[in-house]
């Protein structure tokens, strides 16, 4: 086990405290249990040399100070989701910024809010609701931190139609970058509050962050102000129970709907009209087998040996949750019959699920909360994603079709769980956008030791991204993957090693799921430039 | 210096420019910005060209100051700031390269104007998000990369929207594309495959369209863009909330946009929209909030109907009443005129002949200090309220607000031009000091936003070494000065 040097780790303790920094073993070895998207075949990702836990942005920056000044690299992760989120090497520090969790500005009228990065998007949407919003809750769930996803990782949520995209709902920002300098993205920079994250001048939240954001490769966000949306359900919903066994009343201008579509052609021909009608508040692509997978895997697993049981769900298989919502009777009245118009037109079926059993369920655990916290991880233990590029929505139902052929090789190899292969969940986002996504989970067993075989299924979805051309996707951008597509994407990878040499010249932010400088990727250009 | 003959090797000699009156023409325009004389203007058609033009210019060592929209400029971003420079005139590159009916999105060169692009779209029942009035002359592509505001923040949900994906030289020469369109796969390819270039994100962990937005040609050359387009409504109807204070219009827009309610929402005083609307501002409200409902592909007769029911009840309980005519002129008139171009001669001139904008980001519920600070400086320097015009844009569903003010002057008047330039500046710091966020900082703009973040100064620097490390691209615009 490797530990930060001694006189290291004495620099840090006298400038944060004792308390708030440790090498205990069995500290550490909790900071290495990150299943999810942990592309090795061992069971634990590097374990940290310590672990600090600032409280404020100047401690923030003098502990990325401290790295520069030390050579250490360091990685900071707030709730900490995913083997992204921990060092890939052992050696490094890991920020844990968990300390850092108020909510310091909700914005009624302008439908922002200011977090910090512990600031989880239950905690967030519990409190915009009180003020009539809401906030966007990503696929992992509730649990995860709202500024983590705007800045750093990925952004897909189940009410993206009404709540967007992580990555695009981001104001201002307070950036410590990784040579320790802060750096105030937008209107925050110019002391005019936090509700622009654009200039002035050129966008430099461009550098921040594309489609993925760089997983903690330039620097340490400590703020961030994220849009908020509208939210027309209850300020303080009632709720029973805990996990997946809670109940809740449904407002009457909430519904919720079972659409299944006949095929892949018809499911997305619905979820354009869906968006071009402006109605409903979120509309979600879940087969109904994925369902049955996430949220009874024991029964899932008797269910589906069976070939009638497998054949009924087959017929479930083009599923999509549609709920509408409004403050007001008549506009729901009206979503609901342009719902009905829409599914007739393209012969699909309509279920109301509000005489359903476990209506209140499903109302608040997908349709409020985004997805029940953790649901993947029941089916196998384990589970990675592919596929799943943010694209005009023909093309992401396109990748759930050339998912499920792909998935299917590898499930009736023993790699996978066999869940009936397309479980491939994503929804249309940004209204009348017509673009969406549409990833396909695949569950496993970290134990069976079969980690070679389900990386040759990540390949393989990778290399058939490509060939059907499905834009880049989670499978494409696992680390080192720029070595692959870079040179098919206009040299991006260069244009990040850049960057990356430019605001962290001393290369201390772990840059695993990022690109390395430009000096260790082409030597060449780097002694010219300094000549 | 650039050699006339290389230039014209790359875009023919009919295409470099070097008349002593166009060139003069470049030097300066109706913002106060100083300027030199060009060398020559250069009239590429398409991607080759400029790709060539940029290693000529960090080859030999000059710079290209990018222009997508003819004149008349009012910015000052096209005045060329180094002697020697070259403008690019993209102006005459004019394809409308594909539009996608089922994705709603367009493929452009960066000399389409929003007229032609509307007409062409307009054909495929869909309509572009634009600026209010554009001027006749106004490139979409130039017109989005300066993030110009457009007037339905309904379908604004980020800054760079409608804005989709780039194809572009860098300053270095390099070509890029931005977001989906830089592959995997050939633009073919990826239509072939369902797709449409209408994500901008990335590629990967990088988004350089955003970058490249708001940059003043000072990264590098744009040479076609891909426009987020939405449907143009089945039924549309505008509706006008009449003002005496400023309150009560903006409570009750932050209500119909917490609905989601309108596609064109904006407030104007009683200047502007006399302006626009050829009135005499006495026979107006001092401030009038315009906003249309739509009906749309299925049932909008019924969209309507809802719409305006829950509306009624709405302005019931915000004491206001939407009427659909206002002195003499109909609401729907207004929110067609409020989607096209202008009219000549350019609304903002009807009035006076000239106009100086001033214009900044804010919050709708700060807009209100603003315009009394205004009030009192316009007054103080001898301008009367009637030629002081005011817009209000909420934009990125209403979290933030473009303010304009629109200080319009006669440029024969002696006085009126003498006392502009002093009246510009104190409004622009007075503005600023204000909290007013200059996130398109021109001219003088770009000394008063960035000494307020030197974070950004130095981001933006290692940013511009990182793209134009020569330094060709528009040099001292935004914070890269000589000094730099």
């Amino acid at each position: 086990m490797k530990l930060l040097p001694k006189d290291v780790y004495r620099e840090l303790a006298d400038a944060l405290g004792e308390e708030n920094i440790s090498q205990e073993p069995a500290v550490l070895d909790g900071y290495a249990w990150q299943p999810a998207m942990n592309l090795t075949n061992q069971k634990w990702i590097p374990r940290p040399a310590a672990v600090i836990l600032p409280a404020t942005t100047e401690e923030v920056q003098t502990i990325v100070r401290i790295c520069n000044q030390r050579q250490v690299k360091f990685k900071a992760h707030s709730t900490g989701w995913a083997a992204w989120g921990g060092p890939s090497q052992e050696g490094e520090l890991q920020i844990d910024l968990r300390r850092m969790n108020r909510i310091l500005e909700l914005d009624e009228k302008n439908k922002f809010a200011v977090v910090e990065p512990y600031v989880c998007c239950g905690q967030l949407q519990s409190e915009a609701m009180k003020k009539g919003l809401t906030c966007h809750i990503i696929g992992a769930g509730p649990n995860t931190s709202a500024l983590a996803s705007a800045t750093s990782a990925w952004g897909y949520g189940g009410t993206g139609l009404s709540t967007g995209y992580s990555g695009r709902n981001v104001l201002g920002v307070e950036w410590v970058l990784p040579d320790g300098e802060v750096l105030q993205l937008g209107s925050p920079g110019s002391h005019a509050g936090w509700f622009s994250g654009d200039g002035p001048g050129p966008g430099l939240r461009g550098i921040m962050r594309g489609f993925s954001g760089t997983q903690g490769s330039l620097g340490v966000f400590t703020k961030c102000a994220v849009k908020l949306f509208p939210w027309y359900g209850p300020p303080q919903p009632r709720v029973e129970g805990i996990l997946l066994d809670v109940e809740t009343d449904v407002p009457e201008t909430e519904k919720m709907f079972f659409v299944v579509a006949p095929s892949f052609k018809k499911y997305a021909d619905i979820s354009y009209e869906i968006g071009n009608a402006e109605i409903a508040y979120w509309f979600c692509r879940s087969p109904l087998n994925a369902g049955v997978d996430l949220f009874m895997p024991r029964a899932g697993d008797r269910l589906f040996e069976s070939k009638p049981l497998r054949a009924l769900l087959k017929a479930f298989q083009h599923l999509g949750v549609a709920l509408l919502s409004s403050p007001s009777k008549r506009e729901v009245e009206y979503q609901e019959k342009v719902l009905r118009k829409i599914t007739v037109e393209h012969g699909c079926i309509l279920l109301d699920l509000s005489k359903a059993p476990g209506y209140g369920f499903w109302w608040w655990l997908m349709g409020v909360r985004s997805i029940p916290t953790a649901l993947t991880f029941r089916a196998g233990g384990d589970f990675l994603t592919s596929y799943g590029s943010p694209v005009e929505y023909d093309n992401a139902i396109r990748q759930a079709e050339v998912a499920q052929e792909c998935k299917q090789k590898y499930i009736d190899q023993g790699y996978f769980k066999d869940d009936m292969s397309d479980i491939g969940w994503g929804g249309i986002y940004e209204g009348t956008a017509n673009w969406g996504h549409c990833e396909t989970a695949a569950m496993f067993d970290r134990r069976d030791g079969q980690a070679e075989g389900r990386f040759k299924y990540l390949e393989d979805s990778a290399r058939t991204t490509i060939e059907h051309t499905l834009g880049l996707g989670l499978s494409n951008l696992p680390p080192g993957a720029w070595k692959v597509y870079g040179p098919q994407l206009h040299n991006y990878h260069l244009w990040e090693a850049r960057i990356k040499k430019a605001f962290d010249p001393n290369s201390v932010g772990d840059e695993q799921w990022y690109v390395p400088s430009i000096d260790e990727i082409e030597p060449k250009e780097s002694s010219s430039d300094e000549q | 210096m650039a050699k006339k003959e290389d230039l014209a090797r790359i875009v023919g000699p009919e295409r470099v420019v070097t008349e002593e009156d166009a060139l003069i023409a470049y030097s300066f325009d109706s913002s106060f910005v100083k300027g030199e004389r060009p060398e020559c203007i250069v009239k590429p058609r398409g991607l080759d060209e400029i790709q060539r033009l940029v290693k000529l210019a960090n080859d030999q060592g000059f710079a290209l100051v990018p222009c997508s929209s003819h004149g008349p400029h009012s910015r000052g971003d096209t005045v060329p700031t180094a002697s020697g420079s070259v403008i690019v005139d993209l102006s005459e590159m004019k394809a409308i390269l594909r539009v996608d009916q089922r994705n709603k999105v367009a493929m452009i060169d960066p000399g389409v104007t929003f007229a032609e692009l509307q007409t062409e779209v307009e054909k495929q029942g869909l309509r572009i998000e634009m600026p209010l009035l554009p001027r006749k002359t106004k490139s979409v592509v130039g017109s989005l990369l300066e993030r110009e505001p457009t007037t339905g923040p309904k379908y604004n949900w980020d800054a760079i929207d409608p804005l989709c994906c780039l194809e572009l030289v860098f300053g270095t020469g390099d070509l890029f594309r931005t977001g989906n369109a830089a592959g995997p796969g050939s633009l073919e390819e990826q239509w072939a495959s369902g797709q449409a270039q209408k994500m901008p994100m990335g590629p990967a962990q990088t988004d350089i369209a955003r970058l490249i937005q708001g940059a003043q040609g000072s990264l590098g050359i744009v040479t076609w863009a891909t426009i987020k387009l939405e449907l143009m409504p089945a039924l549309s109807k505008g509706f006008f909330v009449a003002g005496q204070t400023l309150d009560e219009l903006i409570a009750f827009t932050y209500q119909i946009l917490w609905r989601k309610f309108p596609d064109t929402c904006l407030i104007l005083n009683n200047v502007n929209l006399a302006a626009i609307a050829g009135l005499d501002p006495k026979d107006l409200p001092p401030w009038t909030l315009l906003y249309s409902l739509s009906g749309l592909t299925h049932l909008p007769e019924e969209r309507l109907t809802y719409m305006e029911q829950d509306l009624a009840e709405i302005a019931g309980e915000f004491k206001v009443t939407p009427r659909r005519n206002l002195a003499g002129v109909a609401a729907d008139r207004m929110v067609d005129l409020a989607s096209r171009p202008s009219e000549e001669p350019y609304w903002k001139f009807r009035k006076r002949g000239a106009c100086q904008d001033v214009f900044f980001l804010t919050t709708l519920d700060r807009t209100p200090e603003f315009i009394q600070a205004m009030d009192g400086l316009t007054r103080e320097f001898g301008l009367t309220r009637e030629n002081l015009g005011v817009y209000l844009q909420p934009i990125r569903h209403g979290t933030g607000c473009h303010l304009e003010f629109n200080l319009m002057y006669n440029p024969n008047r002696p006085e009126d031009s003498a006392r502009l330039p002093a009246l510009f500046e104190r409004a622009s710091r007075a503005c600023l000091d204000l909290g007013g966020f200059f996130s398109r900082p021109y001219g003088l703009w770009s000394e008063l936003a960035y000494a307020k973040c030197p974070d950004t100064v130095m981001a933006l620097r290692k940013v511009k070494n990182i793209f134009d490390p020569r330094g060709v691209m528009n040099p001292g615009k935004l914070c890269f000065k000589k000094e730099a």
